[in-house]
C-alpha cells in the first residue's frame, strides 16, 4: 500500500499520513457499492423511462403500456438498456456512473486504458459472473487481483481512481495499518 | 469749456477731495457695519456675480496645496456624516448583482460548494476503501496468505511500493 511521506507535527508526535491506493485493486465492498449503484441507476432510469413512453402513449395513440402482456419484452427490453448503460459507460469513460461514484475505474490487466473490444466482452461476459449462484463474483473476494470471472475473461481489473483527488484511506486505518507494519513505518524518512 | 472755467472745477474738486478724505476716516469709525450690512441686499449681489468667471480664476492645485488634510479629516465627525447619510436611498442605486458578479463571487461559491461535495465524497469513499482493507485482511487470515506477496495493482499502475 503506498503511503504519503510520513512527517513530524508537534514536538514528540509523529503525525502517519493517510495511506495512498491510488492505482490498486478495488476490493469487495468497493465493487458491490458501485455494483449496487449501477443496478439502481438502470433501474431507476428504465422505471422512468417507461413511466415516460407510457404517458406518451397514452397521449399520442391512447394505448398504455401497461396493458400489454409485456413481461418478456419489458425484461428484453431492460437487458438491452443495461448493456448500453454498461458498455457506452465503460467504452467512453472506462467507469460506469455507479463506479465513478465509489471511485473505481475498469482498466485493462496491465493496467493500461481500458480499449473499446474489451469493454464489450465484459459487458457481454458480465452475465456469466452471475450465473451458478453467482460463482463468477467470488473471485472479486477471493482471488489476490479482485479479478471476477468477466475480468478474467475480458482481460480487466478494476482500480481506485478518484479522478483529480489522491484515493486514501481513513486516517485511523492507516494508523493501525503503519503501527502493524513496524515502528521503521514512521522512523524513514520521508519519500519524495 | 474755457481754461478758467476749467482750472474753477479742477479746484473745487480738489477741495472736495481735501474735505471728503478728512470726513471718511471719521465717518468709517463711526458707522456700524452690521447696519451696512443690513442694507446691502446679498442676493442681488450675488446675483450680479458671475460665478464661473470666478472660478475660471481660481488655480484648484494651488488651493488644494495649501488644504491641511489631515487636520480637516480631524475636525469631521465621521460618524455624524455617515448617521446622516441614507445607505438605502444610495444603495438602491447600486447594480449590486453587477456588483457581485464582477467580484467572481458566484465563481468562488461554485468552487467552495464543489470542493465540499467532493470532500464528503471522499469521506463516504474511504471508508469505503478502508471496509475493503478489513475484507480483504480477513480472507488473506482465512485463506493464509501472506499479505506481502498480494500484487498492489496492475504493472502500470502499481510502481508505488509499499513503505
Amino acid at each position: 500500500m503506498g503511503s504519503a511521506p510520513a512527517f513530524r507535527g508537534a514536538p514528540g508526535m509523529t503525525v502517519v499520513p493517510r495511506l495512498r491506493v491510488t492505482g490498486h485493486y478495488a476490493g469487495a465492498v468497493s465493487r458491490a457499492a458501485g455494483a449496487a449503484l449501477d443496478v439502481a441507476i438502470v433501474l431507476g432510469s428504465f422505471t422512468a423511462g417507461v413511466a415516460g413512453l407510457d404517458l406518451l402513449a397514452r397521449v399520442v395513440v391512447g394505448a398504455s403500456l401497461a396493458n400489454d402482456p409485456a413481461g418478456p419484452v419489458s425484461s428484453i427490453a431492460l437487458a438491452i438498456w443495461a448493456f448500453l448503460y454498461m458498455y457506452i459507460s465503460l467504452a467512453i469513460a472506462g467507469r460506469t456512473p455507479g463506479k465513478g461514484l465509489v471511485g473505481l475505474r475498469v482498466v485493462a490487466a496491465d493496467g493500461s486504458t481500458l480499449p473499446g473490444r474489451k469493454a464489450l466482452v465484459r459487458t457481454l461476459a458480465f452475465p456469466l459472473s452471475a450465473v451458478i449462484a453467482g460463482l463468477g463474483f467470488a473471485g472479486i473476494v477471493l482471488q489476490r487481483e479482485h479479478r471476477a470471472m468477466h475480468d478474467l475473461i475480458a482481460g480487466t481489473a478494476v482500480v481506485y481512481d478518484w479522478g483529480g483527488r489522491v484515493a486514501e484511506l481513513p486516517g485511523p486505518l492507516s494508523e493501525f495499518l503503519a503501527r502493524r507494519a513496524g515502528a521503521e513505518y514512521t522512523a524513514k524518512p520521508p519519500r519524495v | 469749456m474755457s481754461d478758467a472755467q476749467s482750472s474753477r472745477s479742477k479746484s473745487r474738486q480738489g477741495r472736495l477731495g481735501r474735505l471728503a478724505g478728512a470726513v471718511t476716516g471719521r465717518v468709517v469709525e463711526t458707522i456700524d457695519p452690521d447696519s451696512v450690512i443690513e442694507h446691502v441686499d446679498v442676493d442681488a449681489l450675488l446675483d450680479r456675480v458671475d460665478v464661473n468667471r470666478l472660478l475660471d480664476r481660481i488655480d484648484v492645485n494651488r488651493l488644494l496645496e495649501r488644504v491641511d488634510v489631515d487636520r480637516l479629516m480631524d475636525r469631521v465627525d465621521v460618524n455624524r456624516l455617515v448617521a446622516r447619510v441614507d445607505l438605502d436611498a444610495a444603495l438602491e442605486n447600486v447594480d449590486l448583482e453587477a456588483a457581485v458578479r464582477r467580484a467572481g463571487v458566484p465563481e468562488i461559491v461554485a468552487e467552495s460548494t464543489g470542493r465540499v461535495a467532493g470532500s464528503a465524497l471522499d469521506l463516504a469513499r474511504r471508508q469505503i476503501v478502508g471496509l475493503d482493507v478489513v475484507v480483504d485482511r480477513l480472507v488473506n487470515r482465512l485463506l493464509r496468505r501472506d499479505p506481502e506477496e498480494q500484487p498492489w495493482g496492475p504493472p502500470r499502475l502499481s510502481g508505488e511500493r509499499p513503505a
